[in-house]
């Protein structure tokens, strides 16, 4: 079961995540062969709920999955992971929509600037 | 829907076309949990709702209660009411229709929730996420596109109800204050 912050409750702890998880967001980008999601909204509603299922549950469990679930296939589930290579593949970004191929990045920006 | 093909050929993305604003609704024929089909013909509301949602995405579970409150509340004002699921069952076997079945049962939804096998509807409204909401005048043609409000993971913090906003304006005879906004949730399952 999920159980989102409460209003004062560990902030430093909230503040810790969110920094963990867009520094390795940053570097997986950086270093990797996908880029973000061409849509920072989107982006950002990815990083705040990996930061609540780090700081709820202690990993990065793909916010778009059942954590409960996750919890049960180790790694699987937890950020990047191990399905988000086949759905870039198929459909140019992850289930989350955090991660994107360059080529769907491309596209993207030149659809949005027409 | 257009597909972008990369210099081998290979698909490279998935991407949908947003449903503009004051396109009509795109007809559908579509089985629900309650053993029936449903078709645009069948909405007779003041206001029609159109929900794409599923059964597995934590965005959505944590919505439903909203989407049921909304339901409640709006269909004794004469707004109709629809969900449609059209993720891919081979891949997520609780997204088939009998797994929505028991859902809308535990839930007690008030709206029917069908199943868009083919796609075929969600790819025209160019749907991207699951909740995603779509709200049509008595014409049928789209006023409002986008979010349920701006806080999937609290109720208690939300600071914009976008979907009541608009059907609050609509019902008055009014503009939505905003006529589109993002959806939040998990991606759509594309098969």
């Amino acid at each position: 079961m999920w159980h989102p912050l409460s209003v004062g409750e560990d902030e430093d702890k909230k503040a810790a995540a969110l920094a963990r998880v867009r520094k390795f967001v940053q570097t997986y980008v950086t270093k990797g062969k996908y880029g973000l999601y061409p849509e920072d909204s989107v982006v950002e509603n990815v990083v705040q709920g990996l930061a609540e299922n780090l700081v709820a549950h202690g990993r990065m469990y793909c916010p778009c999955a059942d954590v409960e679930d996750s919890k049960t296939k180790g790694s699987a589930m937890v950020c990047p992971c191990t399905p988000h290579h086949e759905d870039i593949a198929r459909q140019g970004y992850c289930d989350c929509a955090l991660f994107a191929s360059r080529d769907f990045v491309s596209e993207e920006r030149l659809r949005t600037k027409k | 829907m257009e597909l972008a093909l990369n210099p081998h050929g290979q698909r490279t993305s998935v991407r949908t076309m947003a449903l503009e604003l004051l396109a009509p609704c795109p007809p559908f024929d579509l089985p629900g949990t309650d053993d029936r089909n449903h078709t645009l013909a069948d909405v007779k509301g003041k206001l029609f709702v159109l929900l794409v949602s599923c059964n597995h995405c934590p965005y959505v579970i944590a919505y439903e209660p909203r989407m049921v409150a909304l339901a409640n509340e709006y269909g004794a004002r004469g707004v109709d009411f629809m969900a449609v699921n059209a993720n891919d069952a081979t891949r997520y076997p609780d997204d088939g229709l009998q797994p929505m079945k028991a859902r809308a049962r535990e839930r007690g939804f008030p709206f029917p929730y069908v199943r868009d096998d083919s796609q075929a509807l969600v790819r025209t409204l160019g749907a991207r996420f699951t909740p995603e909401a779509y709200v049509f005048d008595e014409g049928r043609k789209l006023r409002y596109h986008g979010r349920i409000d701006d806080n999937h993971r609290d109720p208690a913090r939300v600071t914009s109800h976008d979907l009541k906003n608009a059907l609050d304006a609509l019902l008055e005879g009014k503009d939505p204050p905003v006529l589109e906004t993002t959806a939040f949730g998990c991606s759509i399952k594309w098969k």
